[in-house]
């Protein structure tokens, strides 16, 4: 068996560091972005645009904290804009509808498609990034604190109100006990 | 009765805590094991458009430079007061410096100060003691041993831009 390979630590303001982050984080930012804004492709927008944000400010990144975590504070502050215009969007759509018939579901959208998504997609964008933080990437409360921007004591009752609130809207409690052998789903 | 419940109440939540794992993994995991590629990232577009910026900051200030110390110097190399015959001798300066960076070597403002410098040390020759003083002179300090075209030149007479 091979020895673990350990990362270099990543240096401010090298372009060839960054490019090695966005090698390692781009994937699971974007998968916290899905989490919080249930569309794939709002999604990726968001985690490239956080990416030039943060590649603007790569020089003054502290090494103090992991990047990753400093990845998702801004990527989260990009969704959780995009959310608001989203919101300013959506008013507008319904004020031009008014009187017309729906029209029907993006296909791109993953909220429409997929319970879960769509549950954590009613969530507050905070709720729902420490929820994918905590339960797909195995972030730690101070790793959730960071990526957040919210003192570590908080981390923990805002992720118990999250689960509250999904266990409501997931249905009955028999459901959890289901194992299904569907494999990985096809995201569009 | 109460230990019942708790034990009861955690069972649950471990199952949901479970079944919440699942689902992520299978809705996100197609997502994430696609590889990330750096070169077709957005801000790819932004590294470029810096590094062009410092392009041209560097051949304004090598410029800038230049007219300050140097102008009846380089007036008297290319011929001509105009800026702009001196400056395109900067640009390609410049360019030529950028084109020999080496791989993980940063920064063109040694090889162009070299530049500057050798070029006054050649004027200064070539108009000998009559030369314009305060030339863009060795007192910068800069060891670099400048752009390959001054390298090679023995002799001032070989320069393009001498008088006759």
């Amino acid at each position: 068996m091979g020895q673990p390979v350990v990362e270099p630590a990543y240096r401010p303001g090298l372009p060839e560091d960054f490019d090695r982050l966005y090698r390692n984080s781009f994937s699971r930012v974007l998968a916290t972005l899905i989490g919080v804004l249930g569309q794939r492709a709002a999604a990726e927008d968001c985690a490239q645009e956080a990416f030039v944000r943060a590649f603007r400010s790569w020089r003054s990144w502290k090494p103090d904290a992991p990047a990753e975590a400093w990845l998702h504070r801004i990527a989260l502050n990009v969704a959780i804009s995009y959310r608001r215009h989203e919101r300013l969007r959506e008013v507008g759509e319904l004020l031009r509808r008014l009187g017309r018939p729906e029209p029907g579901a993006d296909p791109a959208d993953l909220a429409g498609r997929d319970e879960l998504v769509g549950a954590l997609r009613r969530l507050p964008p905070p709720q729902a990034a420490a929820i994918v933080l905590r339960h797909y990437h195995g972030y730690s409360n101070r790793e959730i604190a960071l990526a957040l921007g919210t003192p570590e004591r908080t981390v923990a009752s805002r992720i118990a109100a999250a689960k509250r609130r999904l266990q409501r809207e997931m249905g009955t409690p028999e459901r959890w006990d289901v194992v299904t052998d569907e494999g990985p789903k096809v995201i569009g | 009765m109460k230990d019942q419940r708790l034990s009861g109440d955690k069972t649950m939540t471990a199952k949901f805590d479970q079944w919440l794992e699942d689902e992520l993994s299978r809705t996100l995991t197609p997502i994430v094991s696609q590889p990330a590629r750096p070169g077709q990232a957005r801000y790819q577009s932004v590294r470029s458009g810096r590094l062009s910026m410092s392009r041209k900051a560097m051949v304004g200030l090598a410029a800038a430079t230049l007219a300050v110390a140097g102008s009846g110097v380089l007036a008297a190399a290319s011929g001509s007061v105009n800026p702009q015959v001196w400056g395109q001798q900067v640009k390609s300066a410049v360019e030529q410096c950028e084109a020999e960076l080496q791989p993980g070597q940063h920064g063109i403002g040694g090889c162009v100060s070299a530049f500057a410098r050798q070029h006054g040390e050649q004027m200064r020759t070539q108009h000998g003691a009559g030369g314009v003083d305060g030339a863009a002179g060795p007192k910068g300090g800069s060891n670099h041993p400048g752009p390959p075209w001054l390298r090679q030149q023995s002799s001032p007479a070989a320069s393009p831009t001498a008088r006759p």
